[in-house]
């Protein structure tokens, strides 16, 4: 699963349910990229604090790929080896937009939530 | 096309399944490989670089039975697993095995068996037309040991007389015919002496040509015949050409009046199928033998006649019968008609019941 690194607890807390299909579909939506490239990304580009757990990024993007939001397809990398490249597809951008706006409207509600004194 | 997509998935899933999975394994080797090599390149031996990506991964089991999972036909698949678990465990106890595969094939032999009979006797429809309304007719001598013989000749006409409750009665019995064509040699037919109405009152015209007329069973009429679908194209070539033409029965000249449809075998018996019909013509004789009993009877009730309601008819026609004829022979005698079965009864077997 997904977890936040809360260095104040220790103890990672789980992320809700579909949010690392909104991390994958915005990450792929860039260029195609296999599997431990979009784990990577995940955490270079949240400063480390998402720390995705490397195997369940699989079960995500075969559901993903199944309702065919994003796309496979195997090439070849730099060192030659076969990889399975994903890639974003018409219906997956449509998707994105919808879990972006909605992710938008949910932190903007929890941020007033938070910071209403 | 996401929905195009879509299928195209699900077929692939379902029918290259293997394939699938195979790649799936390559997928995740890579991802190990890559991320052993980064944590080299971080500086760890290879040992720990290993052990640190596997444990960065997860359960690969789970994972990849979860990954499995999103492809759908999980269900068909645990079928398949429970099928061949199933068969691993027949193979291990081969006695319970072959016990149990002995019961279900007597069981269901036995069943089928059963059903062919029911279903050709009771339950098929009678290739006739309304065969609800077709009955066919019985004389009770249970005193002597025979409660359903066939009628005598008599009784067949007395039978028919009752057209309060029946539109017509017809009768017939099987005889052979000796069969000779351009002075080859002869051979045996199985053959019918019908009343002229059987096919009307059956429903049951010919295929092609005419059926009798009513003067043709009446004594010193024309010979006439009607032949059976098989015998016409086994003899005749299915020529049309035979209408009108003679043949020879007993060394008598037959005129063709028709061809009966396939599968028509009335009175259809365990001798085999009949081949030739021919009208009979009831000498004073026969009529006057009351105790003949060769005739099978079948009649056809009048719309919205019960069986029960024909019956009360022929009950008391038989105790006039018995008033007039039997009372010095048989104590009790009665007739009585049932619904028409495919197969009628015997002479011989006079008591055959289904």
């Amino acid at each position: 699963m997904l977890s936040v690194d809360n260095h104040s607890m220790g103890k990672p807390s789980d992320l809700v349910q579909g949010t690392l299909d909104l991390l994958i579909l915005k990450t792929v939506s860039l260029e195609p990229k296999h599997g431990w490239a979009i784990a990577k990304r995940i955490q270079q580009v949240s400063g480390e604090v998402l720390q995705v757990q490397q195997g369940s990024l699989y079960p995500a993007l075969h559901r993903l790929e199944q309702k065919a939001w994003i796309k496979a397809k195997w090439k070849e990398t730099e060192t030659g080896r076969q990889a399975k490249f994903y890639s974003l597809t018409a219906a997956g951008r449509g998707q994105l937009e919808k879990e972006a706006a909605n992710w938008s409207r949910l932190s903007e509600a929890i941020n007033l939530v938070v910071e209403t004194t | 096309m996401a929905w195009g997509r879509r299928f195209w998935l699900r077929l692939q899933t379902l029918f290259r399944r293997d394939q699938i999975a195979h790649r799936l394994d390559d997928e995740i080797q890579f991802h190990l490989d890559l991320q052993i090599g980064e944590n080299i390149a971080a500086g760890m031996d290879p040992e720990a670089a290993r052990h640190a990506a596997l444990r960065a991964f997860g359960n690969r089991t789970v994972l990849k039975e979860e990954t499995r999972e999103t492809w759908g036909w999980t269900w068909l698949e645990q079928i398949g697993q429970d099928l061949r678990h199933g068969a691993r465990m027949l193979r291990k106890s081969p006695v319970f095995t072959a016990a149990a595969v002995l019961t279900l094939t007597l069981g269901i032999g036995a069943t089928t068996a059963i059903f062919s009979v029911v279903d050709a006797v009771l339950l098929r429809p009678l290739p006739y037309r309304d065969p609800q309304r077709l009955v066919s007719f019985f004389e009770d001598l249970g005193e002597v040991g025979y409660p359903r013989t066939r009628v005598s000749p008599s009784t067949y006409l007395d039978l028919k007389a009752q057209t309060r409750v029946f539109e017509d009665v017809a009768a017939v019995n099987e005889t052979g015919f000796n069969f000779s064509r351009d002075g080859s040699g002869a051979r045996q037919l199985s053959g019918a002496l019908v009343t002229y109405n059987l096919f009307a009152v059956l429903g049951s015209q010919p295929l092609i040509g005419t059926g009798f007329l009513p003067e043709e069973d009446r004594p010193g009429a024309s010979h006439v015949v009607l032949l059976s679908f098989s015998l016409w194209q086994s003899e005749f070539a299915g020529s049309a050409r035979i209408i009108g033409q003679t043949i020879r029965l007993n060394d008598e000249p037959y005129t063709v009046k028709g061809v009966m449809r396939p599968g028509f075998s009335f009175p259809d018996k365990e001798i085999g199928p009949i081949q030739v019909w021919v009208p009979r013509a009831f000498t004073s004789e026969e009529l006057a033998a009351r105790t003949a009993r060769y005739l099978i009877a079948v009649g056809r009730l009048r719309p919205g006649i019960s069986l029960t309601e024909a019956n009360t008819d022929v009950r008391v026609l038989a105790s006039q019968d018995i008033r007039q004829y039997r009372n010095d022979m048989l104590g009790v005698s009665r007739f009585f008609a049932e619904p028409l079965q495919e197969r009628t009864p015997t002479m011989r077997n006079a008591d055959w019941s289904c």
